[in-house]
């Protein structure tokens, strides 16, 4: 429900009684009318302006070669050189791009609602003890860094030694070289991206299934509506806000493919369809004092990534839904 | 209650789904506890290690009897603490106002803040700032550079947003200002949102050490993460260093970067369990629906 | 209407807000660590600031420190940087107007160059060195007498060289000595033809004997080690696909475009075929290379050098307590039958002085003889490297023995053994204080042996500017043909001489050129 704010322009309603007050005669008005929530509101704004805004000057990097002693201010501006480099030198640069943006398409598109789909099971467990146990289980994937799982994936994934493979070829099916083979390496990447994250996902799903109200069920149960049902026109739509609010957020990831996740998985056998932004630029940077090289890349996915995350938020709004602003 | 044979039949599917998921994931856990605990030949056994088959405690010891690991222990509680609390009730700060669709120039400071998401100034910049601010050596400059995540803010605030209008009304007809109504209405209904907020915020605080390095000099105010890395190091640099060393760690590198992983991750899987009573839905709701 | 003015306030207030957070706070000024320019620094110490990213000291002021301090009449100001991170912590301290006197940090020679540039360091004069430092530099030129090429820049001398001797050794391939004997070899393989012969019956004859066909001969680092894969194999044929070397008709090549590479692919593939070689070295790194020997899957290491085979180096640990019994074997001869070695060579970017000791005499030859002390005299090597002797280490004989309180324990950081001197484990006259009798004579019987010959790269720790350019784009265009030619996705024939035209077309002629071009003047 909106408060709406009355200005006498816009109503149209005036009289000889109130004369048109100033434009910033109105703006203090409603200040002071909400002026407990501009306390609150202050620190964090100065939070920003202070800590996010304070250094941003830095972002000139990308379009400067950097000198230290002379500084960010200092280092001689040189355009577009970097970006130069990366798109017209780098004779891979369209088979990187393309590869950061079909892995990441993936990982959205099966990454994304894996944690809301697990969730909702979670939360059909009748036991209120093993739905504990289930979620304190789940996420433990969560905690170990790529080194590490890449290190029991190669074991566990082995064509010819892995578990995987050995359950494979229980079933009748040809082993498969999961980590070598570039077909299947965008989907091993998938998956076991869905089994670090898939449980620590969950976690802000539970939350909001916290806040559907039992009373809700109760009725419908009344009415006769299957658990399916249920689901569908009671769970869901409660949760929506949230999901569709993490999904513009996810938006603004979409060009970090999971670089930790490739560098620790890759070869240069599956080069070809894994290597990244990311990944490049950090086998360049090996060589070289690519600090603008990096800011200048950095810059390029978040200008990117700003214009989806909006392009998103207006498509959201224009179904309803409260998207980011 | 009675269920339909439907529905016990899908609960049973799902059960059994469950307990092949858990331990599809429990599997990494397992593993890594096993190899802490092994000699060095059995830590790099091929295969699956679900316990060692020939056990030392040689990682546990050179761990857990590192002195420096306890003072960065302290400070990294220090700083999960603190810090997540801080996060927390700055972020509640921003995050209830921008709910109020009423507040004048709303969309501009969201905008303000959303932008800060996606672009930034990097380490050097940052590291100026921290400087002049006289945060540098400082158990401070855990908690106020990091104190507001946008990402969680927002989340927050949409949260707030979807409290039903009604009750704030009905609270300020009874006279509660702004700020009563945070702290005694919305707050206490957010507690599962809080609670996964305050869960990300502290993992991230347990989890960081990076930005202890480059602004901390004082070893007394370092973190935990920061010994822990050198540990693993310190075996790895052992070679090159002297030779003959009695009671060698070398070779026991894969059970030192273990048993450090087990150690960080322990505390916050034993703590998680008691954030779980956080995840029910806020009770002050009945009591305003009079 | 009342939005966008609105909007500019903030806006403006904002960028006000960040000019004013970045005007107030550190710009370029360089801070001189000290202002002192004394005359011969009689009467106040010397302040000398020491940056190292290894053996971080506990605290300041510990043993060693004071006692160099007392010797030299000098005061440190001691500068750590973690290991992982040094290069973030160093950029940001540079660019606080800061520079450390010493710099000890894993730079690489691009670093050296790029340093150079931008006016952090100060050139030091070759003659300068040899006269403050003349038993050290005489023992670096005595293990490579190229050890000045990684600090020359632009015609001028940056920093004091070190090299490390064990870089001139060879690879050395190892075996499971159980697995040799239950083939029917009481030698390791000496050629291509017996190598061939104990890779198909380590696969086919089940040498570890629990009667499955699970073993192999030999795997790679096909991961994250391309310039180490197969390269025994290479080498028989004498060359390294990663380094630059001569021609027949003198002139600069690169390997990986030889026809030695052609002919070494072509062998490796025929293995692969026959199944003798892993077909999982694509993804095999180095864990993967320990975990298979020690879980007696394969049955050859050939990523070690020397120390790395002995009692305490990794893979004689690890093989040791897995109670597998490592056989070093040689270099094998190729067809033309000589023998060779991959090495990665001696040279190292060398230690870095800060810009301003170059006007700073009093400060750069005090460093300087604290240097030569620390490196060429017994007690100033074993007391910066080793720490305090009856308590952190003893003497037996020559070597030096980490003692029961210091193994294990922070004792040596507490002392501050290691940070003070850059040079520990670099100088080769002082080895025999690291390594046992026992040790040295391992290692003379590993890397002496006749008739080998040592592939290093011709411009090993050079800068070439062409390098730092297209190196990571040519490097993954090999990577990704190598690995095909071996499993045979690519052929030896037709796609060899693609990948030789496109390697020479995206910068590899300018590399070459290049390094014609300082191969030449060096020859001079």
């Amino acid at each position: 429900m909106m408060n709406p704010v009355h200005n006498p322009e816009v109503d149209g309603k005036k009289n000889i009684f109130n004369e048109q007050p100033s434009k910033w005669a109105t703006t203090w008005r409603e200040y002071k009318k909400c002026r407990y929530l501009f306390l609150l509101l202050a620190p964090v704004m100065i939070w920003y302006a202070v800590f996010a805004y304070g250094p941003m000057y830095g972002i000139q990097l990308a379009f400067k070669d950097f000198r230290i002693m002379d500084g960010i201010w200092g280092s001689p501006w040189v355009g577009f050189k970097h970006f130069e480099f990366l798109f017209f030198q780098s004779p891979d640069f369209l088979m990187i791009l393309k590869n950061t943006i079909i892995i990441s398409f993936l990982h959205i598109l099966f990454g994304f609602p894996a944690p809301i789909i697990l969730a909702l099971l979670i939360n059909e467990i009748r036991s209120g003890a093993f739905k504990r146990v289930a979620q304190s289980l789940t996420y433990l994937p969560h905690f170990f860094s790529w080194v590490i799982l890449s290190g029991i994936l190669i074991t566990l994934l082995s064509p010819s030694s892995g578990v995987v493979n050995y359950l494979l070829q229980l079933v009748g099916l040809e082993s498969v070289y999961f980590l070598g083979d570039p077909n299947h390496f965008r989907s091993t990447l998938v998956i076991s991206a869905i089994w670090k994250e898939v449980g620590w996902g969950t976690i802000i799903y539970l939350a909001a299934l916290a806040g559907v109200q039992p009373e809700m069920y109760e009725a419908a149960v009344m009415d006769g509506a299957s658990r399916w049902r249920q689901t569908l026109s009671i769970t869901l739509p409660t949760i929506m806000p949230v999901i569709v609010l993490m999904f513009i957020l996810r938006i603004g990831n979409v060009l970090d493919a999971g670089f930790d996740q490739i560098l620790n998985l890759y070869s240069p056998a599956t080069y070809s369809v894994a290597d990244i932004l990311d990944t490049y630029v950090y086998r360049v940077g090996l060589q070289n004092f690519q600090f603008s090289l990096t800011t200048a890349v950095g810059l390029f996915k978040n200008v990117i990534a700003f214009a989806l995350v909006l392009a998103t938020n207006y498509m959201a709004k224009r179904f309803g839904q409260q998207g980011l602003f | 209650m009675k269920h339909s044979r439907g529905s016990n039949l899908f609960q049973a599917c799902l059960i059994t789904f469950m307990i092949i998921l858990c331990i599809v994931m429990l599997y990494p856990f397992v593993h890594m506890l096993s190899i802490s605990f092994s000699t060095p030949a059995e830590a790099l056994r091929l295969g699956i290690h679900l316990y060692p088959q020939q056990v030392s405690f040689f990682a546990w010891e050179k761990v857990l009897g590192n002195q420096d690991i306890w003072m960065g222990f302290g400070n990294t509680v220090f700083r999960t603490v603190v810090g997540t609390v801080c996060s927390i009730l700055f972020m509640s700060f921003g995050a209830y106002p921008l709910s109020r669709k009423y507040l004048p120039h709303r969309n501009v400071y969201t905008m303000l803040i959303v932008f800060t998401m996606f672009f930034s100034g990097g380490m050097i910049p940052s590291y100026f700032l921290i400087k002049s601010l006289g945060l540098l050596d400082s158990r401070l400059v855990y908690i106020i550079p990091g104190l507001i995540s946008t990402f969680s803010m927002l989340i927050l605030r949409n949260f707030f947003q979807n409290i039903p209008d009604e009750l704030e009304d009905s609270a300020k007809i009874d006279g509660a200002n702004d700020l009563r109504i945070l702290f005694q209405l919305v707050l206490p209904l957010s507690m599962p949102v809080i609670a996964t907020l305050s869960l990300w915020s502290a993992v991230g605080h347990w989890n960081a050490w990076f930005d202890a390095v480059l602004y901390i000099q004082d070893p007394s105010k370092q973190v935990l993460q920061t010994f822990l890395r050198r540990v693993v190091i310190t075996g790895e640099n052992l070679s090159m260093f002297a030779a003959d060393v009695k009671g060698s760690e070398l070779g026991y590198q894969e059970p030192i970067k273990a048993a450090t992983l087990m150690f960080t991750a322990l505390p916050i899987i034993i703590v998680y369990p008691f954030l779980q009573k956080y995840f029910v839905k806020g009770t002050m709701v009945g009591s305003l629906k009079g | 209407m009342r939005q966008k003015k609105f909007i500019t306030g903030m806006l403006g207030l904002v960028v006000s807000a960040s000019l004013l957070v970045s005007g107030c706070s550190g710009g370029a000024t360089t801070d001189n660590s000290t202002g002192e320019n004394s005359d011969g620094g009689n009467e106040k110490p010397i302040e000398i600031s020491i940056a190292n990213n290894w053996n971080i000291p506990k605290a300041d002021n510990n043993y060693v420190q004071k006692f160099l301090e007392e010797k030299f009449n000098v005061k440190f100001k001691n500068i750590s940087f973690e290991t992982a991170t040094w290069k973030e912590q160093f950029n940001v301290m540079l660019a606080s107007g800061q520079i450390p006197d010493i710099i000890s940090v894993d730079g690489t020679v691009g670093d050296v160059v790029q340093w150079a540039d931008q006016g952090i360091l100060a050139s030091v004069s070759q003659e300068e060195i040899k006269q403050y430092m003349p038993k050290y530099t005489a023992d670096v030129e005595s293990v490579d007498p190229n050890a000045w090429d990684p600090g020359t820049y632009n015609g001028k001398n940056w920093g004091v060289p070190k090299v490390w001797g064990e870089g001139a050794t060879g690879f050395i391939p190892a075996y499971n000595g159980q697995w040799l004997k239950a083939i029917g070899y009481n030698e390791p393989p000496k050629d291509l033809a017996e190598l061939e012969d104990v890779l198909t019956k380590f696969m086919n004859n089940d040498p570890d004997g629990n009667g499955k066909k699970d073993t192999y001969g030999l795997t790679g680092r096909g991961k994250d080690a391309q310039a180490q894969l197969f390269n025994t194999v290479f080498a028989a044929y004498g060359v390294a696909p990663y380094q630059f070397k001569l021609d027949a008709n003198g002139k600069v090549t690169y390997g990986a475009i030889t026809e030695e590479a052609r002919n070494a692919l072509k062998l490796l593939n025929e293995w692969y075929k026959a199944g003798i070689i892993d077909p999982e070295f694509i993804t095999d790194g180095n864990s993967e290379i320990q975990t298979k020997f020690v879980s007696l899957r394969t049955g050859i290491i050939e990523t070690g050098m020397w120390h790395h085979l002995y009692d305490d180096g990794y893979f004689g640990l690890i093989s040791k307590d897995k109670g597998i019994e490592l056989v070093p074997g040689v270099p094998f001869s190729g067809p033309d039958g000589k023998k060779y070695a991959m090495a990665n060579g001696a040279l190292q970017p060398p230690l870095l002085f800060g810009a301003q000791l170059e006007k700073d005499d009093a400060k750069r030859i005090k460093i300087l003889q604290i240097l030569e002390y620390v490196t060429t005299d017994t007690e100033g090597y074993l007391t910066t490297v080793f720490g305090e002797k009856g308590n952190s280490y003893n003497l037996e004989g020559e070597l030096a023995v980490v003692t029961e309180a210091a193994a294990g324990t922070e004792l040596m950081s507490e002392l501050g053994a290691g940070f003070y001197n850059p040079f520990g484990a670099k100088v080769s006259s002082m080895m025999k204080h690291h390594y046992s009798p026992e040790k040295l004579a391992f290692k003379e019987k590993l890397t002496n042996v006749e008739g080998v010959t040592v592939l290093s790269d011709l411009m090993q720790s050079t800068v070439m500017k062409t390098k730092a350019q297209y190196e990571a784009i040519l490097n993954t265009l090999q990577a990704q043909y190598y690995i095909k030619a071996i499993s045979g996705e690519a052929n030896t024939d037709k796609d060899f001489d693609d990948f030789r035209s496109q390697w020479l077309n995206s910068g590899g002629q300018s590399e070459l050129d290049e390094a014609q071009q300082i191969y030449e003047e060096r020859s001079k």
